[in-house]
């Protein structure tokens, strides 16, 4: 069994935090979003790209993992399982917006490219995020976690819900599309 | 074909490149890359992609991220989270209410209970839960978005399912449809296999069932695929989905494409997602039946890693089918290889699309063999204009001197001289490679040519290097770099011949005078004439013969004329004007001095005579 002791500290802290936090303690959980905040906005916003969307889903996200936290029984770990609630909130906007693209022609949702942004990128970057954002969404999000947060197709599934050999297959169509998208740049 | 039977799948060698196999899985495949030119080569190209990915820098939140998420949570709920033992039991109080009005309404509702609720609006449902459930235009956030459908008969979980398949998009999130699908197809069996049975049926549930069966269980969709394209039914389809299949299956069904004239355009993309050299063939094929579809197969050719991919492009190119210099500039090194080994064996004449990949390539080592076939004989004029131009394009020092060579070598149609587009093409630092190349030689031919490449290269930057070399103790160099610094294309070069002309050896200021008429500056003119006073007669006719050559009427005319003043250069001076102006006037200044007033003043140049120099 493996003891608080011998996990990493980060986890360690994490571990210590949920349980007081599950006893009711706030101070253990404002300790919680202020661990995790940053590195989670980084992660959604190399997701969909737009950043009040970004805030959008980061608030929600913080807000489901308030009401799930006494649920949170530590089979995963603490990031891995934020990072699964915002990935999952990040689907169902993009559910969300592609069906109301295709009920109403005119996107009324933002984009994820929007007009800022390209602006404020350099034409590397701002390659990067088109072929990011032009990526369907599983991909999108497989690509995000292996190449961003380096996670392992083992911990890829657990946040997506998928077998580590499927995180594979969606991992190797993402860099394809990539490798095409961004020929030039990788070519060069 | 040179393709290792044994490279590992694609996905096997990218989990090498991810390290997320067991070890044990892993080591094989290691063992393989490195033998493998074309694993190492996608691993790199792996590498390259990751590092280009990582220029998205991540997205810096404000300061105050932290702040407004805690402020929301504190809005939201005043209380610290809810234990495990608050929420069992708000659980438990939530399901006893259910439970009792499920009961109540089975009670009051007249027909023994309400039908059961469907996902479908408008369908199924007639008792109250239902019509609270589907309410259309429900302006309620949480009220899931139901597909539009509006039968008036109750349709079977199959028919259902096979709605949804049609309300589907392409770019929907998958998992989320699958969970509908799931909750209807399962009232039927498996939904897996309501899916596969759906995949072939016509019509859009089918491509449907087909796209989302592909996207979620890739490594269950070959058959299911291989079906769809064998039936005819959705093969443009099964074609556009194939990639997701294993590299084996996928293959055997672009191969398939590839003979179907309607689908092999579409099919040779295909065959460049996969990147599949054993498709090399049959690309090859369609290439020779299809020239219109070139730019296509080339596209797709330059996805596919292998010596033979890039000799299909070269084919294409050679038969005008593509431009396939593009794809050739991508692939760098390899194309430099293949072409270099192209060329060696062919003549000139038949190597001339190799010469000229390579040296748009800018590979340098297009330099030796253009070198060594300008060594191995005489070639037409139009060969060196063809290796002039390749070595202009390839640059660099090696490149500079063999263009020397070039200028220097006699053959048929006549010498041939430096050209200004080629000389472009050179920098400074080069230029400058060639004045050290030029001290160290021992041959005056080749000295003078270097000197004179690198003064017409580097212009300016190269005054003082040659300078130097002018003031030096090698005689023979320092009356080389002289007249180099005569070929110099600015007037910056007359500051030291103008020093040179007061050096006390003759020789140096001999040949500072020449420079400095071919420098053929009014300044310099100026300078050679106030030489006239103070140089010995020997100098002074050699001061003329400069005057002479000096390319503008405007500055040669009134220098010439004041030569006139020199008893023993004047005999010289006037024959110079004579020949130049076609004037038989008399060997007095201000003969000539009058004249070229009168010709000034009547606003025209002054009728000229083309001297034997200048034709």
């Amino acid at each position: 069994m493996i003891t608080t002791e011998a996990r990493p500290p980060i986890e360690a802290l994490d571990a210590r935090s949920i349980a007081d936090a599950q006893s009711g303690d706030q101070r253990a959980f404002e300790a919680l979003v202020r661990r995790h905040a940053r590195p989670l906005y980084a992660y959604v916003h190399r997701l969909c790209g737009d950043p009040s969307e970004t805030e959008d889903l980061i608030q929600e996200t913080w807000m489901r993992v308030h009401r799930a936290l006494d649920r949170f029984e530590g089979r995963s770990s603490f990031r891995t399982w934020i990072y699964r609630i915002a990935t999952n909130r990040f689907r169902e906007a993009w559910t969300r917006r592609k069906r109301r693209e295709r009920l109403a022609p005119e996107p009324e949702l933002p984009r994820s490219e929007s007009p800022a942004e390209p602006a404020r990128l350099g034409e590397l970057e701002s390659a990067v995020r088109r072929a990011i954002d032009r990526l369907p969404a599983k991909q999108r999000s497989v690509a995000v976690l292996s190449i961003y947060e380096q996670l392992p197709p083992r911990e890829i599934g657990v946040v997506l819900d998928l077998r580590p050999e499927t995180v594979r297959v969606h991992l190797h169509l993402a860099r394809k599309r990539l490798q095409t998208d961004l020929r030039e740049f990788v070519e060069a | 074909m040179n393709i290792p039977s044994h490279c590992p799948d694609p996905i096997d060698l990218e989990a090498c490149f991810d390290h997320s196999l067991p070890e044990a899985e892993l080591a094989p495949i290691r063992r393989h890359v490195d033998r493998c030119p074309d694993c190492t080569a996608s691993l790199e190209s792996l590498r390259r992609l990751e590092q280009v990915c990582r220029a998205l820098a991540p997205a810096e939140a404000d300061a105050q991220l932290e702040e407004r998420i805690l402020a929301r949570w504190t809005s939201v709920s005043a209380s610290p989270p809810p234990t495990l033992r608050s929420r069992r039991l708000w659980r438990v109080a939530a399901a006893a209410a259910v439970i009792v009005a499920v009961a109540m309404a089975w009670i009051l509702w007249p027909d023994g209970g309400p039908a059961k609720p469907s996902l479908i609006r408008g369908q199924g449902a007639q008792g109250p839960l239902a019509q609270e459930k589907v309410e259309p235009g429900d302006p309620s956030p949480n009220t899931p978005i139901q597909e539009p459908l509006e039968e008036a008969v109750p349709l079977s979980p199959r028919e259902r399912a096979k709605a949804l398949l049609v309300a589907y998009t392409a770019d929907e999130d998958v998992d989320a449809f699958w969970n509908r699908f799931v909750d209807v197809a399962s009232e039927e069996g498996s939904p897996l296999r309501v899916l596969k049975d759906l995949a072939a049926e016509e019509g859009p549930a089918g491509e449907n069932a087909l796209r989302v069966f592909s996207e979620r269980e890739p490594l269950q969709a070959g058959r299911v695929l291989q079906r769809a394209f064998e039936s005819a039914h959705h093969r443009p389809l099964a074609l556009e989905l194939c990639t997701v299949l294993d590299p084996a299956r996928a293959r055997k069904l672009i191969a398939h494409a590839l003979t179907l004239p309607e689908l092999q355009e579409d099919a040779i993309r295909q065959a460049g997602i996969l990147a599949d050299a054993h498709l090399l063939p049959d690309l090859a094929e369609v290439a020779l039946e299809r020239p219109e579809l070139g730019d296509v197969i080339r596209q797709a050719l330059q996805s596919i890693p292998g010596r033979e991919s890039l000799e299909l492009i070269v084919e294409l190119h050679r038969q005008g089918a593509t431009n396939g210099l593009p794809a050739l500039f991508a692939r760098g090194a390899e194309a430099n290889d293949l072409l270099r080994d192209r060329v060696e064996p062919g003549s000139l004449s038949q190597a001339s699309l190799e010469l000229e990949l390579l040296a748009r390539l800018g590979d340098r080592g297009v330099v030796p063999l253009l070198k060594g076939r300008l060594r191995r004989g005489q070639l037409p004029l139009s060969e060196r204009e063809l290796i002039g131009s390749a070595l202009a394009r390839v640059g660099g020092f090696e490149a500079a001197r063999t263009l020397v060579e070039l200028v220097r070598s006699d053959a048929p149609g006549g010498s041939i001289s430096l050209r200004e587009e080629w000389l472009r093409e050179f920098d400074a630092d080069e230029a400058a490679g060639l004045i050290a190349q030029a001290s160290a030689s021992a041959n005056p031919f080749e000295r003078s040519a270097l000197l004179e490449m690198a003064a017409r290269i580097g212009g300016e930057a190269v005054v003082g290097e040659l300078s130097e070399l002018a003031l030096g103790r090698d005689r023979r160099l320092t009356a080389l770099a002289i007249r180099a610094l005569g070929l110099v294309d600015h007037s910056s070069a007359l500051v030291p011949l103008a020093s040179l002309l007061t050096v006390p050896r003759e020789d140096v200021r001999s040949a500072a005078i020449r420079a400095i008429g071919r420098l053929g500056d009014s300044a310099g003119a100026a300078l050679l004439v106030e030489r006239l006073r103070r140089e010995n007669r020997g100098l002074r006719a050699e001061l003329v013969d400069a005057l002479a050559a000096l390319p503008d009427d405007a500055v040669a005319l009134p220098a010439l004329i004041r030569a006139l003043g020199f008893r023993d250069v004047a005999a010289r001076a006037h024959q110079y004007l004579q020949e130049r102006t076609g004037q038989a006037l008399p060997a007095r200044p201000r003969a000539w001095e009058s004249w070229l007033q009168d010709r000034t003043e009547a606003g025209s140049a002054p009728a000229v005579k083309e001297t034997p120099d200048q034709k």
